[in-house]
């Protein structure tokens, strides 16, 4: 018996789609950002997430030197 | 089907790109669904195809069959078998009549695959008893159902995407979705325009999310 056929499918890239439904140059090169915009999003957000005990240090040592001034004003 | 991994042979046209066929209710409360067909479409690399593309000025049913003979596979969900609330209340035949469309150009010697999804268990044996012994794809009407079973439906198909990069890029396509609509001036996402440019920025999406960030 033969080894299943193997079905390798390449990645077309956004120009190529852009030709297959007709998608002007210009609004390729907005779609083109808005997608970088998307991802360096993400990417941040996973960053957040994944230092989110770091994030929550460093916002209370800002509460604690805002509340450390204030006191020191009251004086 | 071309067969070189990540990347196009030199030499290959648009024509030789896979495209999928999306045979899909247009209707509101199927937006996410709709929306993760075609990110999880594009995430295995391929394009995808609906009637939404379809100028007014051409002939639907020539156009249909054209698409359908473009598209290496198709998929057909038919969800939607329910009376809808419109007077006169009628069910949809559109979609079973285009899975019948796909159905006659594999016998009748088209190279072409088609995948049946529906949302609930069993109800196909009763709503298209035709279809019996055929695998169908049951997606429980969630998006996590949609990409396991595009898993499953394409299980050869190099290099293949995880559900959690299918998500992922469906969650950026979700969220950018308000902009193309301002952008494109539509007021539904079953039009042409912004139908296109999300499947665009879909496979954008997929070019960082499955292939650079592995």
């Amino acid at each position: 018996m033969s080894a299943p056929v193997k079905l390798v499918t390449p990645y077309p890239t956004m120009d190529d789609v852009a030709e297959v439904y007709g998608i002007s140059p210009a609004r390729l090169k907005q779609l083109k950002s808005m997608v970088d915009g998307l991802v360096s999003r993400g990417r941040k957000k996973a960053v957040a997430v994944r230092n989110a005990g770091v994030r929550l240090r460093a916002s209370k040592n800002t509460r604690h030197a805002h509340n450390a001034k204030r006191a020191a004003e009251r004086k | 089907m071309p067969t070189t991994q990540r990347g196009r042979p030199s030499g290959s046209s648009i024509l030789s790109r896979p495209a999928v066929f999306l045979n899909l209710p247009y209707d509101r409360k199927f937006e996410s669904l709709f929306l993760a067909y075609v990110a999880g479409v594009c995430a295995f690399g391929m394009t995808p195809r609906t009637t939404l593309e379809i100028p007014g000025s051409q002939r639907r049913l020539d156009r249909i069959l054209s698409l359908i003979g473009d598209c290496p596979y198709s998929i057909h969900d038919l969800s939607r078998v329910q009376l809808d609330r419109k007077q006169p209340a009628t069910p949809r035949f559109n979609m079973p009549f285009e899975l019948g469309l796909a159905v006659a150009h594999e016998k009748l010697g088209g190279r072409h695959a088609w995948f049946v999804f529906e949302e609930m268990d069993e109800r196909l044996e009763k709503s298209l008893s035709d279809v019996k012994g055929t695998d169908v794809y049951i997606h429980h009407g969630k998006a996590s159902g949609v990409f396991a079973k595009l898993g499953n439906a394409f299980l050869r198909t190099v290099p293949r995407p995880t559900v959690q990069d299918m998500n992922t890029i469906y969650d950026r396509l979700r969220s950018s979705v308000s902009r193309i609509m301002r952008e494109t001036g539509a007021d539904t996402l079953f039009e042409a325009r912004p139908f296109q440019e999300l499947a665009a920025l879909a496979s954008g999406l997929t070019s960082q999310v499955v292939i650079h960030e592995r």
